[in-house]
């Protein structure tokens, strides 16, 4: 707190002012004085005094009129004003405190009444800066709190998850949350929590921490969130409640279990199949306590995407109002066009159609693509690896990875043979290595060292005698063993393992323009 | 300000406005009056309604949940087709009646 506390008196009499700024003075204060509105008006903006003394009557520009612009102005609209005027009416009373006056002091001063009056509104202008100033120092730390929750992709990067959030103001409704609960099980959950105040950014807080402590392998999507409805219909009070989309992917056999809680429709995009609209098929959470939740089990393949949002994101745009109806058309006709693209690209791509000619964001803007890809990448120190089943699906994302790493490293011109070779080698894994069984796992790894990039398969079949197919493998145009020919034809090195269910292959990166 | 007509035990209350966060406490108060007051039915009329948003959608439902335990059945009426698809995509359609 400061003790260096400045009054503006404005007076068009000398003599007032003198008088005044004498008592002020007295008490320790600064005084600075205007003989006019105009000139009073840019001392306030200039010097922010804690507290004016303005005079009603004066020529021109009068008192009233100078207590509207100071309001009007930003930089002056809180600085309490107290009227000072031989009018004892109670007319003008009113009309000063009605535009903005705190008090008045009236003519002919007393100086105990001065002082002890100005004392009172510095001390109250104080504490209400304070005030002002917790709370905002409050919110801010939820806000900060409210991004720290929020994860990114990079943090969980076998859930294949692309993300755009943005709330409309500091304390958002909007919450998403995306975490592996073991080693085949990801969950993705989004949710809009009725109001955007305070009390909806603790309880977003909240439901990160009862989400993720009742999502397990031991329940079903279904019973996670009848879980949820308990414990939040026993925090919720005066009609809060939630809408939400709870998925659970299970990589092992392939199921994405899906809960809409009285959310908007989930678009699933499966791979080489039309749009599908997966509507609410669960109540409101956290408001029924005889709610009905159900989940959808849906069988999906490599290659598949769920797009899940918030509403802010189908309807109501400033300026150009869109039925829900409409924003789901506009969402779905950017979902099918954006399909082939990384599932991040895709994301923002979306939002980006949502928002064109000149449609802006009334609510908190939240959109989740979640694409399903079974394999698992390890990022290592010059590369990565990765850990996918044997089934031919897999092996498009593989190469597709492969593709963004070299352009990444600057080795697009490079990618053409390292693709081909990769997937010849993945091809041959999956088909002779374990019989397209995707109970067994392959293992790519890939690496760039220097100007030399390293691949490594590794399947679990039982292997083959490499020396005696290396014999017939000498000519691409052949069916058996042509996979061999083209690593060897476009690899500089080509090395098997002894039983012959792991090959590497290097190659110059600078060597295959 | 919400208009309130008694008929009988029923009790139609049409709040004249969107009901958004703005207006939920005013709201709130007149139909905690109206449940007070004891009623045999609630009737609430849509009809100069034109948008309800996450709050107002609370309200509904906080209704609903003091009215049921007092066995006390809740109506909407003269809804706007396009509140009447959303609180049906809600699924709110199976606690009260829309229409």
């Amino acid at each position: 707190m400061h003790n260096n506390y400045k009054v503006l008196i404005i007076d068009d009499v000398i003599f007032n002012v003198q008088l005044l700024q004498g008592i002020l003075e007295n008490v320790g204060l600064t005084v600075l004085s205007a003989l006019n509105g105009p000139a009073g008006r840019q001392i306030a903006e200039d010097e922010s005094p804690d507290l004016i003394l303005l005079d009603i009557m004066m020529p021109d520009e009068d008192g009233f009129e100078t207590c509207r612009k100071l309001k009007a102005s930003a930089a002056t609209v809180d600085i309490p004003i107290i009227f000072i005027s031989a009018l004892d009416d109670q007319e003008s009373k009113i009309k000063g405190l009605t535009i903005g006056g705190w008090d008045y002091i009236t003519k002919p001063f007393n100086k105990a009444e001065v002082q002890a009056r100005v004392k009172n509104y510095l001390r109250l202008q104080a504490a209400f800066k304070q005030v002002v100033e917790d709370q905002a120092r409050r919110l801010r730390q939820v806000t900060d709190a409210q991004k720290a929750i929020l994860v990114a992709p990079a943090a969980v990067p076998d859930a294949r998850f692309g993300v755009h959030y943005v709330p409309v103001n500091e304390a958002g409704g909007d919450f998403y949350d995306v975490f592996q609960v073991c080693d085949n099980l990801f969950c993705y959950f989004v949710s809009d929590i009725s109001g955007h105040d305070l009390g909806t950014s603790f309880a977003t807080l909240a439901l990160k921490t009862i989400v993720r402590q009742n999502t397990s392998q031991l329940y079903s999507a279904d019973e996670t969130i009848q879980i949820i409805n308990k414990i939040l219909l026993s925090i919720f009070a005066d009609g809060q409640h939630l809408t939400a989309v709870y998925g659970i992917l299970d990589k092992k056999n392939m199921t994405f279990s899906l809960v809409n809680a009285a959310h908007p429709p989930v678009l699933y995009l499966p791979v080489g199949h039309d749009p599908v609209w997966l509507p609410a098929n669960s109540d409101v959470i956290g408001i029924f306590a005889e709610a009905v939740f159900e989940k959808q089990v849906i069988n999906v393949q490599e290659g598949d995407r769920f797009i899940f949002y918030t509403d802010g994101l189908i309807e109501t745009f400033s300026g150009k109002h869109m039925s829900r109806e409409e924003g789901q058309g506009l969402l779905e006709a950017a979902g099918v066009s954006t399909a082939g693209e990384p599932c991040q690209e895709a994301v923002d791509d979306i939002v980006e159609v949502m928002f064109a000619e000149g449609r802006k964001a009334e609510d908190d803007i939240l959109l989740l693509g979640i694409d399903i890809s079974v394999y698992r990448t390890i990022i290592t120190k010059n590369g990565f690896k990765v850990i996918m089943p044997a089934d031919f699906k897999s092996i498009d994302s593989v190469c597709r990875k492969v593709e963004e790493f070299l352009h990444g490293e600057g080795l697009g011109e490079a990618a053409f043979s390292i693709i081909l070779g990769c997937r010849e080698a993945l091809t041959n894994a999956v088909r002779h290595g374990s019989n397209g069984d995707p109970k067994k796992q392959v293992d790519f790894e890939l690496v760039r060292k220097d100007d030399l990039v390293v691949m490594k398969v590794a399947d679990q079949g039982p292997g083959f005698d490499w020396h005696n197919v290396l014999d017939h493998a000498a000519d691409v145009s052949e069916e058996s063993g042509r996979g061999l020919a083209i690593l060897y034809q476009y690899f500089d090195k080509v090395q098997f393992n002894a039983s012959g269910n792991e090959v590497v292959f290097w190659v110059k990166s600078a060597s295959q323009v | 300000m919400s208009e309130i007509l008694k008929e009988g035990g029923a009790v139609t209350i049409k709040p004249g406005c969107d009901i958004v966060a703005s207006v939920v406490d005013e709201l709130k108060t007149d139909l905690k009056g109206i449940i007070e007051g004891g009623l045999a039915k609630l009737i609430i009329d849509l009809s100069d309604t034109k948008m309800i948003d996450s709050m107002g959608i609370g309200i509904l439902i906080a209704t609903y949940n003091s009215l049921k335990k007092k066995n006390v059945p809740m109506e909407l009426v003269r809804v706007s087709p396009e509140i009447a698809s959303l609180l049906k995509n809600m699924r709110l359609n199976q606690y009260f009646s829309i229409s």
